[in-house]
């Protein structure tokens, strides 16, 4: 009888072995994809619109420097069609695909990997995890070629701008719809220096001559050779006051000037 | 584990009087038996039909052991259903830790070499919030799997040739030859694959059937 106490108590250690799955996260079916600008860093876009195999998600107006994408449990491959605020641009995903039954409650997960970009209308995409996981990490960088010439300037207090010229063109007409603080003026990247003629909504006109370092540089094969403008200055202008903050042009833009109207 | 070691115990006071004897490597007995879990699950899961058969020989304190079995599955999940079936055997060697038994009552540990070969299917329907209608049917046919194993537990003789048995199992090291879209998630004889490693008990009736006299020269008192 003794013995055979045990052989019941190991019963009920074996019994109470058999557990259940977790049905917590087990797909790693979205992917992260991170917009960034080549030499520069994150981009920041406004979506439109993401089209994916017949399926239409609408997000207007988002703003982001990353997006969440499904990937196709049915086929090996997804294409997208993204629509920003600058245009349309479709990417093309392969992958390896598989299907486990994890328990009765749980159903099915979907394991993917190997991700590649076949085709893409972007200027540069670059996969940097090829296995999804299951809480989304970053998978795919897509850049585009930076603007190297945007110089941002910031008033201390708002200001109403209805048309600037830089170097006789026009540049900026009725930016705003109202009076900003920030704005972004392209620099002339033939010259090593822009004069501009900023005309305020109030009928007044300020001259802003702003000189820079202009070298050359390759970042990329698909954006040829850029002009990177460093050692911005300011050598004459009809603002009160002008402090340089920034000495280079970036994109995103950042502010390089803080002027007193 | 520790009921295990209770009977671990109990037969090493039993041993106490018995005397060593020189080590001879030929069997003196070969036993029997089926896994008496497989046989109340199958009668109780309706998601699991298997059974399993055991046999060890001993070899003085080392013993060759086979299992040979069978187990199937069938699951019905709220967007489709799953089954699988095959067969499987293990193979490997324990070591008895109860050198001076006289009944060679049995605290053991071993090794083994798990081999399966099965089919599964999954067949999934359901509707996708971003895709629409997914319908999914996948099927693995023979293919094969094979694991490791490290093994603990007793067998002791209950009465004349009628032995009972509990053995724990860690396995591990899982491998599955598919080729194709449907991951395996349960393997016959090894059990479920999403972790690394996972326990398997058995409890056994055996028999045991003698070949001759296990041999009783005294070396010393």
């Amino acid at each position: 009888m003794k013995k055979l106490s045990w052989f019941v108590i190991a019963s009920f250690v074996a019994f109470s072995c058999l557990d259940q799955p977790d049905c917590f996260q087990l797909n790693n079916d979205t992917i992260l994809v991170n917009f960034k600008v080549i030499g520069f860093g994150s981009d920041i876009l406004t979506f439109m619109r993401i089209n994916f195999s017949g399926s239409d998600k609408i997000i207007a107006g988002a703003t982001a420097s990353s997006i969440a994408l499904p990937l196709n449990p049915i086929d090996k491959h997804i294409d997208y069609t993204i629509v920003t605020s600058a245009g349309d641009s479709i990417i093309r995903l392969d992958y390896e695909r598989q299907v486990q039954f994890v328990s009765s409650d749980c159903g099915e997960r979907y394991i993917y990997s190997h991700l590649n970009v076949p085709e893409s209308s972007f200027d540069s995409v670059n996969v940097v995890n090829g296995t999804p996981t299951t809480t989304p990490s970053s998978n795919i960088d897509i850049f585009r070629c930076g603007r190297t010439n945007l110089m941002g300037i910031t008033f201390a207090t708002a200001v109403d701008i209805k048309t600037v010229m830089a170097d006789d063109s026009l540049v900026l007409q009725n930016a705003s719809s109202g009076a900003a603080t920030f704005y972004v003026l392209p620099l002339n990247v033939k010259n090593d220096s822009t004069s501009f003629k900023i005309e305020h909504a109030d009928g007044t006109v300020k001259n802003l001559i702003v000189t820079y370092v202009n070298t050359k540089k390759v970042f990329a094969e698909r954006c040829g050779v850029q002009n990177i403008l460093d050692e911005l200055f300011i050598v004459s202008s009809d603002y009160t006051t002008v402090t340089r903050s920034n000495a280079k042009c970036q994109d995103l833009p950042v502010s390089n000037f803080a002027i007193t109207p | 584990m520790s009921s295990c070691l209770t009977g671990f115990a109990q037969t090493e006071e039993k041993s106490a009087d018995s005397v060593k004897v020189r080590p001879s490597y030929k069997p003196t007995g070969v036993r029997f038996g089926t896994d008496v879990i497989s046989i109340i699950r199958s009668s109780s899961d309706k998601t699991f039909d298997g059974w399993e058969f055991n046999a060890d020989a001993d070899f003085d304190r080392y013993y060759g052991t086979l299992d040979v079995g069978y187990w199937a599955r069938d699951y019905v999940a709220p967007d489709g259903t799953y089954s699988n079936n095959g067969t499987y055997f293990r193979i490997g060697a324990d070591a008895n830790f109860l050198k001076k038994d006289p009944d060679k009552n049995m605290f053991f540990f071993g090794l083994r070499y798990g081999h399966s070969r099965f089919s599964e299917n999954l067949t999934v329907i359901r509707d996708d919030a971003d895709f629409g209608n997914v319908s999914i049917k996948l099927i693995n046919s023979h293919i094969p799997a094979g694991w490791f194993e490290m093994t603990t537990g007793l067998k002791v003789k209950m009465w004349k040739f009628f032995w009972l048995g509990c053995t724990a199992r860690l396995k591990f090291g899982l491998s599955t030859g598919e080729k194709g879209d449907l991951k395996p998630s349960d393997v016959p004889g090894f059990g479920r694959t999403d972790k690394q490693s996972v326990w398997g008990f058995n409890y056994q009736i055996l028999f045991r059937i003698p070949i001759k006299k296990a041999p009783s020269i005294p070396l010393e008192k």
